[in-house]
């Protein structure tokens, strides 16, 4: 049986994604998307989160240490096409295996075995490699009346300056695209899968793209162009190497919208799963299980 | 080889390698090599080597960190899509001085410490059009105080090999201090000083690729008030490298860069770095010709085998060349 594995940092919408796809693929809300082959024996987390989810309420965040693996099997008409497996919702074991170079074994059984994976990234938890000269190009734009007129020699006085970082190195905060790759590294390393693997990439809490940027980043290649724009080290990585890795990049809002400022928009839909956005390659609406389905090659 | 004896490691370099409890896998360190590690690489992989040279704070880990923060800033950097790093927890921490989540209020760069000795950062790179394989490229990071030990003795010159095995060597002269009458004469007298040292010692073969990086140009214009007279200024310099060493080395380079120039300069960010990295890159190792022997793959729990097919999984027959 085909197995994908569900990765991402802490925050990056693993837990709300799992509660739309448990409702979508239970409650068959969604025409012509994955079904639930059978209730996973253990559902309490799994129905607490769709409830949350299903009542408006922000999904509960996965505690570290406090999560039960997740596990969904699913089929499609033909009969069952593979499970979708969650080790890690809290992100917590992805994120040690930048900054503590290891992970559990039970978790890199999970790695090894794998034909796809399902790496999330969130628009609001990325973090940029943003330099001071940036910051100090910004501000002197936003204030040019406080400029040193004389470029030269602010320039010759500056490159005399030594000024000791304020802060010590905490690899916690290494720009989202360098920890992504390095993992994805992790993975090539360790999985024994046929290459290439599918990778199936969420950009999750859509929304939030659409409310700051407005309509930039629209269509099919919505999330392709975001990733390009924000994450252009892991663009570069995952079209360099071709070899290890077929992508798709979807982009999702399993909320639909803010739970505060769009709730009237949102409970204005007929069933709770027409909330769901998803755009990306054959993407019908609202069926967040075609990420699954590509990965799992039914496409 | 570099040294007799291991110089202690830098604070977070020294942290002892955390043996993973049994319960969890060890994953590579990601941090830079030391020069006994780089040979897995060389190994498995047409991998060309450059090794930076020059005083304390001339530029050479700004130069490096630059590198490594192009391809995060853009869709390429030098016509080229960064296809991975084995070094990049190294990358990282090199960069951060000059990340905002420092704290600082300058950009700077972690310089290379005396105990750091000499470190290699690896990068891997593929043309953007997919046409050629991924290409390996290994970057040498020699502290300022080897390099000054380097010019102080003959011996300790002669320990450093490397210079003679690189397939790139590159002595970055800081031309922001060449443009300053005050530093001009210890800079220029200390950047000859180490090429005549190289030369009378032997350290450059006939085919030696000698390339000489000015560093900080932004701050050599800005001192000398255009780019022109900077040139002006900096062309006796020049001259004497030149003819010291042109009818020695099997090429020599002299161009002038700004890894990080200031965010007033005019400059783009890695100022002349892209050529220089598609030569370092394209063209073929000087020696270190490839082997392609592998050892098969030990199932085995002892902690250096454990060590070497996480960090060099190349080296073995069943693991992927990462």
């Amino acid at each position: 049986m085909s197995k994908l594995v569900a990765i991402g940092l802490p925050e990056t919408g693993k837990t709300t994604f799992l509660a739309a796809l448990w409702h979508v693929t239970e409650s068959e809300d969604v025409q012509g998307s994955l079904r639930l082959e059978r209730i996973s024996e253990e559902a309490k987390h799994l129905n607490n989160i769709r409830n949350e989810w299903l009542s408006f309420q922000r999904v509960t965040r996965t505690i570290p240490g406090q999560e039960q693996p997740v596990s969904l099997l699913l089929r499609n008409e033909q009969g069952a096409v593979g499970q979708v497996a969650f080790p890690d919702l809290s992100g917590e074991e992805f994120e040690k295996a930048w900054t503590e170079r290891n992970w559990p074994r039970i978790y890199d059984e999970h790695i090894t075995t794998a034909r796809g994976f399902l790496l999330f990234i969130h628009p609001g938890t990325v973090k940029e490699p943003t330099s001071i000269a940036d910051m100090q190009k910004l501000a002197e734009a936003a204030f040019p009346d406080d400029a040193e007129p004389d470029a030269n020699s602010a320039i010759v006085r500056d490159s005399e300056k030594t000024v000791e970082a304020q802060k010590e190195w905490d690899p916690e905060n290494a720009p989202t695209q360098v920890q992504l790759v390095d993992v994805l590294q992790f993975i090539y390393q360790r999985s024994k899968a046929q290459l290439p693997i599918r990778l199936a990439i969420i950009v999750s809490a859509w929304d939030v793209v659409k409310n700051r940027v407005g309509n930039e980043y629209v269509g099919e290649t919505g999330a392709e162009d975001w990733l390009k724009a924000r994450l252009p080290y892991l663009d570069q990585f995952l079209r360099a190497n071709p070899e290890f890795l077929t992508v798709r990049i979807y982009a999702v809002s399993a909320q639909g919208g803010d739970l505060k400022a769009d709730r009237e928009e949102l409970l204005r839909f007929k069933r709770t799963a027409d909330r769901i956005f998803i755009e990306g390659r054959d993407c019908a609406p609202h069926d967040i299980s075609e990420p699954i389905r590509w990965c799992l090659g039914l496409r | 080889m570099a040294t007799s004896e291991t110089p202690p490691l830098t604070p977070s370099l020294s942290k002892p390698v955390q043996t993973a409890p049994n319960t969890h896998i060890e994953l590579p360190t990601g941090k830079p090599f030391r020069e006994t590690e780089v040979s897995a690489i060389l190994r498995a992989n047409v991998t060309p080597i450059v090794l930076l040279a020059g005083s304390a704070k001339c530029g050479k880990t700004t130069l490096l960190a630059s590198l490594h923060d192009n391809f995060q800033r853009g869709s390429s950097f030098a016509g080229y899509l960064s296809a991975g790093s084995k070094t990049l927890f190294g990358f990282e921490e090199r960069c951060f001085d000059s990340r905002l989540a420092s704290g600082g209020e300058n950009p700077t760069t972690q310089r290379t410490r005396p105990a750091d000795g000499l470190l290699f950062y690896h990068l891997k790179l593929r043309d953007e059009d997919l046409k050629s394989p991924i290409r390996h490229l290994l970057v040498g990071d020699m502290s300022g105080e080897l390099y000054a030990g380097a010019m102080d003795s003959g011996t300790e010159m002669r320990k450093q090999t490397i210079i003679t095995r690189a397939d790139h060597f590159v002595q970055l002269i800081d031309a922001g201090r060449l443009a300053s009458s005050e530093f001009r004469g210890l800079t220029r007298t200390n950047a000859l000083l180490l090429f005549r040292r190289c030369l009378e010692e032997q350290m450059f073969e006939s085919d030696a690729k000698v390339d000489v990086l000015l560093t900080k140009w932004d701050v050599a214009i800005a001192r000398c008030g255009t780019e022109e007279k900077a040139i002006g200024v900096l062309k006796e310099t020049e001259d004497e490298i030149t003819k010291l060493l042109t009818s020695r080395v099997g090429r020599l380079r002299i161009a002038p860069v700004a890894s990080r120039p200031h965010f007033k300069s005019r400059l783009s960010p890695a100022y002349g770095l892209g050529a220089f990295l598609r030569s370092w890159v394209e063209e073929p190792p000087r020696k270190s010709a490839p082997r392609i022997t592998k050892f098969p793959e030990v199932d085995s729990d002892r902690i250096f085998d454990r060590f070497a097919f996480g960090e060099f999984p190349e080296m073995f027959e069943s693991g992927r060349n990462v």
